[in-house]
């Protein structure tokens, strides 16, 4: 019986450890998720990186939940999902993602410009936005 | 004698090295158990994961109740110091994993441990797994004083 003294004592702790914890609220950070704009999707379309279209979704509390222009085919490079605090909001325009993560050289947001639909973004350039692409 | 002292020495201190793994194990369990959402929403988020985040939590909470278990009853001890080694190596690779390419994202952890940085988590982590490996030395040495250990004589 000895031999389940320190074990039982373990479980009582966790027992009443876990009993008075406080269900913490981990602050998870809204994400917006951008799918790649394209006509005809393909590999080279996504890795071109001087000509990426990344249009806005829905704002959503957690990734996962918008299914937008990507058809789930080979579509892993078809979207990119950022934290709230990677984009900015610009009034009159909407939701953009925030020029270092857009790939831009530190001028500012200048390289993510709206199309013609009000919700579509162009990304232009620079290293990073490989780096988003390859994170999914 | 000295091999009877010594025997309960490294007994004992598996013990509570055991003790200690039940402890984080079944605290960080039940926590999941009973929070779930923020674990499935971080596993979500990652692309290797992300296909079956509800699936990927369970599996997790599951070993660790099984760990747990295996470590509480004495003769599956050896075993659970093992799966103990695996599972903590495997949350480790997970911890540098995040820190490399998701730095911003929470913690799927249970309990207070969810609130370290990742930095305190990967010391908490490597602490335990020493003590696993620790364990796991003591377990072979008490079986080496067993061996030892002359057998009794019976005189009749």
């Amino acid at each position: 019986m000895k031999k389940y003294l320190y074990g039982t004592v373990g479980v009582a702790l966790a027992i009443g450890l876990s009993a008075y914890s406080k269900p913490k609220k981990i602050a998870f950070p809204d994400w917006y998720r951008f799918q790649f704009i394209f006509s005809s999707y393909s590999q080279a379309a996504v890795e071109n990186e001087t000509v990426t279209f990344w249009g806005y979704g829905i704002p959503v509390s957690g990734p996962g939940q918008f299914s937008g222009t990507c058809d789930g085919t080979n579509d892993k490079a078809c979207e990119i999902i950022v934290p709230e605090t990677s984009t900015v909001n610009v009034s009159g325009i909407g939701r953009r993602i925030k020029s270092a993560q857009a790939g831009d050289n530190g001028s500012g947001l200048v390289s993510i410009t709206a199309t013609t639909n009000f919700f579509n973004y162009r990304v232009s350039g620079g290293a990073n936005v490989a780096g988003w692409m390859n994170k999914d | 004698m000295k091999s009877t002292t010594v025997k309960y020495k490294y007994s004992t201190w598996v013990e509570i090295i055991a003790a200690m793994f039940v402890l984080l194990f079944l605290y960080t369990a039940l926590a999941k158990t009973y929070q779930i959402t923020p674990t499935t929403n971080v596993l979500r988020s990652l692309p290797v994961l992300s296909e079956a985040p509800d699936t990927f939590a369970s599996i997790v909470v599951g070993m660790e109740y099984v760990a747990a278990l295996l470590l509480f009853i004495p003769k599956t001890r050896k075993i659970g110091l093992y799966s103990s080694l695996g599972l903590m190596t495997m949350f480790t690779i997970y911890i540098t994993y995040m820190m490399i390419f998701v730095p911003h994202l929470p913690c799927s952890c249970g309990g207070i441990i969810s609130r370290l940085t990742w930095k305190q988590h990967l010391f908490v982590n490597a602490f335990f797994i020493l003590l696993a490996i620790t364990g796991i030395l003591l377990m072979r040495q008490n079986g080496k004083a067993n061996q030892d250990e002359p057998l009794p004589v019976v005189y009749t």
